[in-house]
């Protein structure tokens, strides 16, 4: 499980005052919901996941995990780009404490990059990184996967790839995906939340979520 | 009572044994950010760090100018030049630790801080290993090489990088605020490599100069590890409280800065 409670975070502007991205947010994910959070461009679902995932810490409250939880796999960090994919799945392994060789032989088998593994990472394509982010992220294994868009970038083999190999894991691992596409949380997600304006509101059922968040795409044309 | 104290004990034991991995994979891939694209590899910490004290041989050989106190020209810019680098090697890498490295803050486990001790470690192991081919080298072309003082080499050695962190963290938390600073600190590094006695003697220039440039703490690390390898018996111009109370101060004020600064984006 992992709960967030009274979180605050806010981002100062280049000409003075703050934006608020997240208020007072009180938000538990119990292992085995798979949860979608939509929200617009530029509404914080980046940040929100990186705050649960521990990559940033919030101006105040806090966020308790009592489970694996991996970092925000997206196609974006992570990776150093002048780094070849397997000096990037090297380190990755030291700092998770994983078995090179192990995760090496998954992710080669997974990704099927092939030559790319050994050309830097500034060279792929974002469909190229978030395979081997979500390889990788697989190969080592965590209770709950934090998926920032990184799915929505593959291409169909990729996510039914993706897909298969997840449903192995399901029993143990929980998904928590951000994103402004509908199909991927539609596809992946037993629940859904919308993130907008700083606030976080959360639905039994998925439909109300999506809904909802058509409303506010509308709203925004 | 002893339950929450063990509890708590594990807890810190299993976060040290993960910043422990942390700053292990973080010091593997400097190495090989740094080096590893390059034929010749590490062996080019050594070319560079030779090719300056080359350089300062040549001119002081053309000036005709002789090494004092017994010490071989070689020695004595060996003792110059590695506390020097290790020190400013250090402040440099800990100022661009963090825009170097923004991606790899992804990962919820490395923060800022390990970056920077990733660095200092690679620095001063590297600086190391440098010199001591160096010296290797210098008695090899029958350079005079005598310790005499053991202790003042290992005390230089280990006050050398905990000042660069110290000023390291201080200067790199401060550009946080003023990112201007990351523009003036490399003049301020200019400067004090000319003003620290990298290839001359601080306590031999008339006491005018002399005095007031000693008031840099590696100036007086320099002086030290000189006097370690001299058979002069001169009292020499540096003095350890001084050099313990600027590790001391820079490092807490280091600490604390970061700690104030962590986590806020960079412009």
């Amino acid at each position: 499980m992992i709960e967030l409670s009274q979180v605050n975070k806010s981002y100062r502007l280049p000409h003075g005052g703050r934006q608020d991205v997240l208020i007072n947010t009180n938000i538990k994910f119990p292992s085995g919901t798979n949860v979608g959070i939509l929200g617009l461009n530029g509404a914080g679902k980046s940040t929100l996941i990186r705050i649960i995932g521990g990559s940033e810490r919030p101006d105040s409250g806090t966020v308790l995990r009592w489970a694996r939880v991996s970092w925000p796999i997206g196609f974006a960090g992570g990776f150093n780009g002048s780094l070849t994919g397997r000096e990037n799945l090297r380190f990755t392994c030291r700092i998770y404490g994983a078995s090179i060789k192990e995760v090496k032989n998954f992710v080669e088998d997974f990704t099927e990059l092939g030559p790319y593994m050994d050309m830097p990472v500034r060279t792929y394509s974002s469909g190229m990184r978030s395979k081997l982010a979500f390889g990788l992220s697989m190969a080592i294994g965590f209770d709950f996967y934090l998926i920032d868009e990184a799915w929505s970038v593959g291409d169909a083999s990729f996510q039914a790839k993706a897909e298969a190999v997840f449903k192995e894991r399901k029993a143990k691992s929980t998904l928590i995906v951000v994103s402004h596409n509908v199909a991927t949380i539609r596809q992946n997600c037993d629940q859904a939340m919308v993130l907008h304006n700083g606030l976080i509101s959360k639905y039994n059922k998925l439909d109300d979520a999506l809904s909802v968040y058509a409303g506010i795409c509308q709203a925004r044309k | 009572m002893s339950v929450t104290s063990s509890a708590s004990n594990s807890r810190v034991s299993a976060a040290t044994v993960v910043q422990g991995r942390v700053i292990a994979a973080l010091i593997l891939r400097e190495i090989h950010t740094l080096y590893g694209n390059t034929r010749l590899g590490y062996l080019w910490a050594i070319i560079q760090a030779a090719f300056s004290i080359g350089v300062f041989w040549l001119i002081r050989e053309v000036l005709g100018a002789r090494a004092p106190h017994g010490l071989g020209m070689a020695i004595f810019l060996l003792c110059g030049f590695t506390p020097w680098y290790i020190f400013s090697e250090t402040v440099t890498k800990c100022l661009n630790a963090v825009r170097a490295n923004q991606a790899l803050l992804t990962f919820p486990q490395v923060t800022e801080l390990d970056l920077m001790f990733g660095r200092v470690i690679v620095v001063w192991g590297t600086q190391l290993v440098t010199s001591l081919v160096i010296i290797t080298l210098a008695i090899i072309i029958g350079q005079p090489v005598e310790l005499r003082d053991p202790m003042s080499l290992l005390a230089t050695l280990l006050f050398a990088p905990l000042l660069g962190l110290g000023v390291g963290l201080v200067c790199s938390s401060l550009a946080r605020l003023w990112p201007t600073l990351e523009k003036i600190i490399p003049m301020v590094m200019r400067f004090l490599f000319f003003a620290s006695g990298v290839f001359f003697f601080v306590s031999e220039l008339p006491s005018r100069l002399s005095r007031p440039l000693l008031l840099n703490p590696i100036a007086q690390l320099i002086e030290w590890q000189r006097y370690g390898f001299s058979a002069s018996s001169v009292a020499p111009a540096y003095s350890l409280k001084y050099i313990c109370v600027c590790c001391a101060v820079s490092l807490s004020l280091g600490l604390l800065l970061e700690r104030y600064v962590r986590g806020r984006e960079l412009s």
